[in-house]
């Protein structure tokens, strides 16, 4: 069979559904590194200078729309550098070494936020405790008033990880399904216009649906890939027309995953900073996952000596998961919260070079969820000819990397179409929602240092 | 799809050895290399060196001649030849059963309708090719020599003689379905596997060669690019944002 590792990775359900997995404890690490651009769309701008103490849960940062990042850890703030993120992109960071001193206490937060904790709405706490409300869009300038909680149509929590090997959500609705049903209702109380609906493991639905009551509609998912990706079938399961490019938020839906429901449920509910995050550790062979809870802005690094994993010596370490993953050019890389999982490959895994040229096999084709014509897309951009390449609406592709996984002459087509929207969109009206809003911070920070260099040279990341 | 055995799978029987070592060079040089390679060539090669091997030396493709010495209990001729002669009469002579079973007088391989068949299924079972192509072609004969045998009943085969003779159901699951010479989408897929049944059909009853694969297949190869231009609504276009 022509792609049978593949296949077996796409159709198995998740390695989790044998056993529960224990979730590891990670101890606070000796220095956090927290990059400024949580969501990869609004840059941060930070209220701390070099020298400064801080306490854990302080605010040290907040966005445009006003959500705030707290410090993991009590300490010191020891340099401010930019770096490479884990998407791949080069964004200032807070680099704060561990030390003494107690948490701030929840009156504090409130305090440096700017807001009487008697007066502050949902939407205040949720900002001060570090998280997005969901039901405001991703951009400020779409922030209007109709955007309330009552508003919302549609509430999808989502209890699958969507990339395979990573078992999160899984675990978390395994564990700890009585606090999960509890933020379901308390969202019910915030949110009373809206169909709750939730999404998870076909082999799962059966073992809880006893337990779930009756108003929430409990759905399950086939557990292979392409059944899990989320933007093409959440319009499925929540009954809406929906373009999967549009902010979620302006269509009155909402979509959240299990743990951030459990973050945000103990926000609002223990007034709770959001500062740590569940993570799976996983690598490809011999076959191995583990769970494990890090404080933000943990290394790498650290994160696979404590776990064990830096025994496997990977060759290329994964943020991400297998399939939408983005490879990590070191593992000095700071973890948060968007990056829901490491998947390490040994020398063997990993294909390099430019892969064979395209016999026309239409693998990508059928395995698209969106029906675009990759094949002629990869060609296009081969032969240089971005034109012709973006005629094909490239700028569509959700990047789930399917097409490359099943070319059998290994393609890099996710990377070719990356190429199209990259250079092609010079010419198009349509500019991609995804580009970084590149203000303020940035000017600050070319006063403070005109050298490049990585957090990795500094002397806090190599002891 | 491995070049060289489909070239051989088409030669006669007792084909001499200069005839197959300038087959090769013709599929190799010209129908593969001088347009690019692998994944550049714009018809089929096989049945390039095919067409060019039939035209120019027709008296080596006699599968007729070719067998003479030889005596099985069916008719020893092409049965192209006795239907394209004969018509329903010519047919009478073969029981589905003998031509299923290779009992027949054709090439050294594509007349083992069975193991063709059993081919095709792997292939498709292993997604190695997608179903619709050998589906229209398929339905493509039927329905062409449907048509033809209610026109003329006295000059044309059947539907079941036309599929289970000669290189019909090689041409469906094994030359049609060459990925870099066939189209990639499901409504161009169809369109081209059920016009080359069709036309199969028509070049066996109206035209000089005896067995007109090889060109069907070159046909339906050019028009494999411009089919392809129909291709399936993306997904997440129907609001109308971004067409």
């Amino acid at each position: 069979m022509r792609s049978n590792p593949l296949n077996k990775l796409l159709n198995k359900p998740p390695s989790v559904c044998v056993s529960h997995d224990e979730i590891l404890d990670m101890p606070e690490p000796d220095y956090v590194v927290l990059p400024m651009d949580y969501t990869q769309r609004e840059l941060y701008s930070w209220k701390v200078a070099i020298g400064d103490k801080v306490r854990q849960n302080q605010i040290i940062a907040k966005n445009s729309m006003g959500v705030c990042l707290h410090t993991p850890i009590s300490g010191t703030v020891f340099d401010i550098k930019p770096i490479w993120s884990e998407g791949g992109i080069h964004i200032p960071a807070v680099c704060i070494t561990r030390g003494e001193g107690d948490a701030v206490s929840v009156d504090e937060i409130f305090e440096q936020y700017g807001v009487n904790p008697k007066e502050a709405t949902v939407d205040d706490q949720l900002k001060a405790m570090g998280i997005h409300p969901p039901w405001l869009p991703l951009s400020t300038s779409a922030v209007s008033e109709e955007h309330t909680p009552e508003a919302i149509e549609n509430v999808v929590i989502v209890g699958f990880d969507e990339e395979p090997e990573i078992n999160i959500q899984y675990n978390l609705l395994a564990q700890r399904l009585n606090d999960v049903l509890e933020g379901f209702s308390f969202l019910k109380t915030i949110m009373p216009n809206a169909t709750q609906v939730l999404l998870a493991d076909r082999n799962f639905c059966k073992q809880i649906k006893d337990q779930v009551p009756g108003e929430i509609q409990l759905k399950s998912i086939s557990p292979n890939y392409s059944a899990r990706l989320l933007d093409r079938n959440i319009p499925k399961y929540a009954n809406i027309r929906f373009d999967h490019h549009r902010d979620y938020a302006l269509q009155k839906t909402v979509v959240i995953s299990i743990e951030r429901l459990l973050v945000l449920t103990a926000a609002i509910k223990n007034s709770q900073p959001f500062t740590t995050k569940y993570l799976t550790v996983s690598n490809k062979m011999p076959s191995d996952h583990k769970m494990v809870l890090i404080h933000h802005g943990t290394s790498i690094r650290s994160i696979l000596n404590f776990t064990e994993f830096s025994k496997y010596q990977p060759e290329s370490i994964i943020a991400g998961g297998p399939m939408k993953g983005i490879s990590q050019f070191n593992n000095l890389t700071p973890l948060t919260r968007s990056c829901d999982g490491l998947h390490l490959l040994g020398e063997k895994e990993i294909t390099s070079g430019p892969g064979d040229h395209c016999t026309n096999c239409a693998a990508c084709i059928r395995i698209c969820p969106l029906n675009l014509q990759v094949h002629l897309i990869g060609r296009y951009v081969e032969f240089e000819n971005f034109t012709s390449a973006n005629e094909y609406h490239p700028e569509q592709c959700m990047e789930c990397g399917l097409c490359s996984y099943v070319c059998p002459a290994q393609r890099p087509l996710v990377q070719f179409i990356k190429l199209a929207n990259q250079y092609g969109n010079q010419k198009n009206e349509h500019k991609p929602q995804t580009q970084c809003s590149i203000e303020s911070p940035l000017e600050e920070w070319d006063q403070h240092c005109s050298s490049s260099a990585a957090m990795a040279d500094s002397p806090a990341a190599s002891h | 799809m491995p070049l060289a055995i489909l070239l051989a799978v088409m030669l006669p029987v007792g084909v001499p050895w200069w005839l197959v070592v300038i087959g090769c060079f013709i599929m190799i040089f010209i129908g593969k290399k001088l347009f690019g390679g692998m994944g550049a060539y714009p018809v089929h090669p096989v049945m390039l060196t095919y067409a060019m091997l039939v035209i120019s030396w027709p008296q080596h493709f006699d599968n007729t001649k070719a067998l003479l010495s030889y005596n099985w209990d069916v008719p020893m001729i092409d049965v192209l030849q006795i239907s394209k002669t004969y018509g329903l009469n010519g047919e009478a002579l073969f029981s589905w059963q003998d031509l299923l079973m290779g009992n027949q007088v054709a090439a050294l391989g594509n007349g083992m309708v069975l193991f063709i068949i059993i081919g095709g299924l792997m292939l498709i079972l292993m997604n190695a090719i997608s179903w619709h192509i050998p589906t229209a072609f398929i339905l493509g004969v039927v329905g062409m020599s449907t048509i033809l045998q209610l026109i003329d009943p006295e000059l044309s085969a059947s539907p079941l003689f036309h599929l289970l003779s000669a290189s019909t159901l090689l041409g469906a699951f094994f030359l049609a379905t060459e990925t870099t010479t066939s189209p990639v989408n499901p409504i161009p897929m169809l369109i081209y596997g059920f016009f080359g049944g069709a036309l199969l059909v028509l070049l066996r009853s109206f035209s000089d060669h005896i067995d007109g694969i090889a060109f069907t297949i070159l046909i339906i190869n050019f028009m494999a690019p411009l089919l392809d231009r129909i291709t399936p609504r993306i997904c997440g276009m129907e609001l109308g944002h971004h067409a």
